[in-house]
């Protein structure tokens, strides 16, 4: 039987009447129409599907859609203000930190959450923040690169 | 995309509602934490339950309490990030974050539960694949066959308990809360673990894990722990050592506890290595004494990626002898 999952999905207050066994990243992609966050492996090991609930990062794959429930959930579509992109996602054009592109909504969702938290992390901060963000091409190092322009000392 | 099976979902506001649905589902329903190790398994079709009872709408169950006689009371709830960065548990419980950071990824750790980690099924190398997979082999005893792939002889399953925050609620002996529709009870955590591969945990049918409570440390002492894995970012242990160590005024080991992870079925303590301290001035050559009997105690079999059974054997050895000898150290307890 459906149920309805009330939400706020990047400042927007969002309802939609879904199957109990559906994902946050189904719901999302496949409902709403957010298709920013990725399935990788569909098992926690990867964060191609990192969204933020409430702030935090989490997996969508492994979240149940019914779990957040009058929550507030923000996506790398949510980034953009006023047709502007975020600092993080113009730090890593600026960086070169993109190549297919598949791993970076998650990767950015990732440093966007340890920035708000912590807006001088240091490099090894850094790589543990994104140490679950798996990436195919760039080996890291831009994605580093990028994230660190972003630390203010201060 | 990789779907989970069709399934009911429930998330009651009480404790007491949660235990009067689970004491009327008992086996059909689950209880739903994090969801990092539940949802991967029902996923991968390890389990098909019918119902998912969601302990998120609970907030007692993410209290943490520090009082001086109890100790630090950790809601089952809490989540391993918010135990990380409390600052009761950074203050008297060194392992216990040092286990907390070792989880996963960042992501993992804000979603995981402490209770989910507690009661983390066991792993295989044969069980934790997708169900394609599995049917081109004989259905295993974990999933409900008659043969084992890993120890084709024996008639037990030996799927490997990989907590990280186990060992160290074990060293630092732990006691779990218990609720279920029959009442409360309430047990050390070395009575929780059957050994059992297939059914890893004695929790009853209809009982919930609500609290856990750590003794409080007495006087100078000090835990530590330790895993090996094979990438520092994201995995399972494949060997894990957690240790509490306490001195006298005069520098001699007034107690030792260690407890080991990631190589059987359940998560151990191991007194005959603590035992040789006890007592002691603490020396290079009976840390290695007790690396020795540490490493014995460890029964690793071939199901875990990554390195030889006999290999995460030695590493149980190299990790004790680690812990000891920093904890030592930071006790100024003379290690010669
Ligand atoms: C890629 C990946 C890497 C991982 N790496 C690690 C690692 O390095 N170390 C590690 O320890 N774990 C690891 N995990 C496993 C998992 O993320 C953590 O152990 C986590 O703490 C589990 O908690 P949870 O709340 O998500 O559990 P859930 O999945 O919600 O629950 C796990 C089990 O416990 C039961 N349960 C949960 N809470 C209770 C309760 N209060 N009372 C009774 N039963 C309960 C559930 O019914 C379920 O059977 C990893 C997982 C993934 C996907
Ligand atoms: S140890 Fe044997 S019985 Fe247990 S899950 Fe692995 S293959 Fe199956
Ligand atoms: S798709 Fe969610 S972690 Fe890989
Ligand atoms: S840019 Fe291709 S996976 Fe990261």
């Amino acid at each position: 039987m459906k149920r309805r999952l009330e939400l706020t999905v990047n400042d927007e207050c969002l309802d939609v009447e879904i199957e109990p066994h559906r994902t946050l990243l189904e719901v999302l992609r496949e409902e709403l129409g957010f298709t920013g966050a990725k399935e990788g492996c569909g098992l926690g090991a990867c964060g191609a599907c990192t969204v933020l609930v409430d702030g935090a990062p989490v997996l969508s794959c492994l979240t149940l859609a019914l779990e957040v429930q009058g929550k507030t959930v923000t996506t790398v579509e949510g980034l953009v203000k006023n047709g502007q992109p975020d600092p993080v996602q113009k730090a890593f054009v600026d960086h070169g930190a993109i190549q297919c592109g598949f791993c970076t909504p998650g990767s950015v969702m990732s440093a966007k959450a340890l920035l708000e938290k912590n807006s001088n992390p240091s490099g090894q901060e850094i790589r543990e923040a994104l140490a679950g963000n798996l990436c195919r091409c760039t080996g890291y190092q831009k994605i580093i690169e990028a994230v660190g322009s972003l630390a203010k000392p201060r | 995309m990789m779907r989970l099976p069709k399934m009911d979902y429930a998330a009651p506001p009480t404790l007491s509602e949660v235990c009067v649905l689970m004491s009327e589902q008992q086996e059909k329903a689950e209880l739903l934490a994090g969801g990092t190790d539940l949802l991967p398994a029902c996923k991968l079709r390890n389990k098909q339950p019918t119902l998912l009872v969601s302990l998120g709408k609970i907030p007692s169950l993410k209290d943490i309490r520090f009082d001086e006689s109890e100790g630090l009371r950790i809601g089952a709830m809490t989540s391993l990030n918010a135990l990380r960065y409390d600052p009761l548990a950074i203050a008297h419980y060194p392992a216990l974050i040092e286990a907390a950071a070792a989880v996963g990824t960042t992501q993992l750790q804000h979603m995981g539960t402490l209770g989910g980690n507690i009661c983390l099924d066991t792993r295989c190398t044969y069980y934790n694949q997708s169900e394609s997979w599995r049917q081109t082999r004989a259905v295993c005893l974990k999933m409900g066959g008659e043969v084992c792939h890993v120890v084709p002889k024996g008639n037990k399953c030996y799927a490997v308990f990989s907590g990280d925050m186990a060992p160290v609620l074990l060293a630092l002996d732990a006691r779990l809360k218990l609720a279920s529709s029959a009442g409360e009870r309430s047990l050390r955590l070395s009575e929780f673990y059957s050994g059992d591969g297939r059914k890893p945990l004695l929790i009853r049918p209809g009982e919930i894990l609500e609290a856990v409570i750590v003794p409080p440390p007495a006087g100078k002492e000090s835990s530590a722990y330790l895993k090996y894995r094979v990438r520092g970012a994201i995995d399972f242990p494949l060997a894990g050592v957690a240790v509490r160590l306490a001195a006298t005024a005069d520098g001699l080991c007034r107690d030792c506890s260690v407890a080991i992870t990631a190589v059987s079925s359940a998560p151990v303590q191991v007194p005959e290595a603590a035992d040789l301290l006890k007592g002691k001035s603490v020396t290079a050559e009976l840390i290695n004494k007790a690396a020795q009997e540490t490493s014995r105690a460890a029964h690793p079999v071939a199901n875990a990626f990554g390195a030889t059974p006999s290999y995460r054997r030695k590493m149980i050895g190299i990790l004790t002898r680690r812990t000891l000898t920093s904890l030592a150290q930071n006790l100024g307890m003379a290690v010669r």
